[in-house]
């Protein structure tokens, strides 16, 4: 079995950052209309929700704007076997991913949520330019923004509001299909490695709190900004961009 | 757009896919047992999802055991590719894994002896059929797993409602790898994950149209029995929630 989050160093800081990832796609639940409703009510009501549905779009708009650097470069990054550049199939994947991320991010804001900050890092300058570094990561963040999905469809149940926790799910299925996907990119002969999915977090602010440590969000290196990236999102071949 | 494809054929096998969705939700983890074996006892609709999903879960293993066994066979005798075999035997274990856990929070199939209709012979012959085959069955677990987390959070079940929401992930991963496999680009084409059912109950019914569970004239006839003890779980972790 092969263990790719294994590889990173900082793999806390890494699995942080998956957190904040996490928490994006939870501003997916907010795409039906029954769905957005409830969660104003709810966010009216519990300070909890306002918190998560925020972390979630803070979340979403790194996600598009990190894909939007690796797409943008695709061309000059080094493979693993001295070549360069990312495949077409990868880069189809890719600009499939950030489109679920934005579609993630724009029903989430028409809900009510507000980023906490729309400008993020890079950490590492490898997740730029190196294959490997970049669907590592990628690998532990869809982990993670799995993993904060599933707490977020926790705390919803708690609330007993399963329209919300129905998104939360839709969202989270998502992030495991580029979880998968990712692990494919990686060279990984068994790319759905898991009979369940990995829980990490007990509640979402968790994995925000993990994606600050790993300095995607507030760090000093190589600043991104949501809006530079946002705009050319492209949704080719995609569907569902809303919830049912 | 594989999965979008509407032919009778694949709402069949959606019916299917359903099944298998539902069995996903005896993956219901250790921890959970106890209050899983207690809601079955005292809530009907509760017992009905888990047998269900137990039958679809065993019908799952049986099937990609099927296809495991014949993999040798397949597009004229060229077999499937051994990346292929190796993603079924990886599904078949998960799949197994959320049987073994769903039975023993008292779950029961409902039958573990399944048929494969005539319309459905294709399957066990031609890689493309069968993965058009993989994406709609997904799709119906997806949909059915979605269904059971919301459902559990209506019951007040937030434990519950998390080991759904740790099968029906798997399950995607398994949908999309199914696209890629079938040459889909891109292969992650959702935003949101499909959710047509309100009940699992619903989505059982769509797999009991699908001829899988008993039907008239069947090209074959398969025993979970059969493939149950051969399942390898190489590689596969996560096992329990």
């Amino acid at each position: 079995m092969t263990r790719h989050d294994g590889l990173f160093p900082g793999t806390l800081s890494r699995r942080a950052l998956i957190r904040a990832a996490g928490a994006t796609g939870l501003g997916m639940v907010l795409t039906q209309m029954k769905t957005i409703g409830g969660i104003r009510e709810a966010a009216a009501q519990s300070e909890s929700v306002a918190t998560i549905i925020n972390i979630a779009a803070t979340a979403e708009a790194m996600a598009v704007t990190l894909l939007g650097v690796a797409i943008q470069g695709a061309a000059s990054y080094a493979n693993p076997d001295g070549s360069q550049g990312l495949a077409a199939t990868t880069v189809a994947i890719l600009k499939a991913a950030q489109s679920a991320e934005q579609a993630h991010y724009a029903f989430l804001t028409k809900a009510g949520a507000k980023a906490l900050t729309l400008t993020f890092n890079i950490p590492d300058p490898k997740i730029a330019t190196a294959t490997t570094a970049l669907f590592q990561t990628i690998e532990a963040l869809e982990t993670a923004f799995t993993a904060a999905y599933m707490s977020a469809a926790r705390e919803f149940a708690e609330m007993r509001k399963p329209d919300l926790v129905k998104a939360a799910v839709q969202i989270g299925g998502v992030e495991c299909g580029h979880r998968a996907l990712a692990r494919l990119a990686l060279g990984d002969p068994l790319p759905h490695n898991l009979a369940f999915e990995t829980k990490m977090f007990t509640q979402v602010g968790q994995a925000a709190a993990a994606l600050e440590k790993l300095g995607f969000i507030g760090g000093t290196n190589n600043t991104v900004v949501y809006q530079n990236f946002a705009g050319s999102v492209d949704n080719s071949g995609m569907s569902e961009l809303t919830p049912m | 757009m594989v999965d979008r494809i509407a032919s009778p054929n694949e709402l069949t096998r959606r019916r299917f896919a359903v099944t298998a969705a539902a069995a996903g939700l005896g993956a219901i983890a250790a921890s959970q047992l106890a209050t899983l074996n207690a809601l079955a006892q005292s809530t009907e609709s509760v017992a009905d999802i888990i047998n269900i999903a137990a039958t679809a879960e065993a019908l799952a293993v049986t099937l990609t055991g099927a296809v495991i066994a014949g993999a040798k066979g397949y597009d004229g005798g060229r077999g499937l590719s051994p990346m292929l075999v190796r993603w079924v035997k990886g599904i078949q274990a998960e799949e197994q894994a959320h049987y073994q856990y769903l039975t023993k929070a008292g779950a029961k199939a409902l039958t573990l002896t399944f048929t494969v209709p005539q319309n459905l012979v294709p399957i066990t012959t031609d890689s493309k059929a069968l993965l058009n085959f993989v994406v709609a069955a997904e799709t119906i677990f997806i949909g059915a797993y979605i269904a059971a987390a919301a459902e559990f959070a209506a019951l007040g079940q937030p434990a519950l409602a998390q080991v759904a929401f740790q099968i029906c992930g798997v399950e995607c991963e398994h949908r999309d790898l199914a696209r890629y496999g079938a040459g889909a680009v891109p292969p992650n084409n959702l935003g949101f994950e499909q959710a047509p059912f309100r009940t699992v109950g619903e989505a059982a019914a769509k797999v009991k149209s699908l001829g899988l569970l008993g039907t008239p004239n069947a090209a074959a006839t398969l025993r979970y029995a059969d493939f149950a003890s051969t399942v390898d779980f190489a590689g596969v972790t996560g096992l329990a929630p």
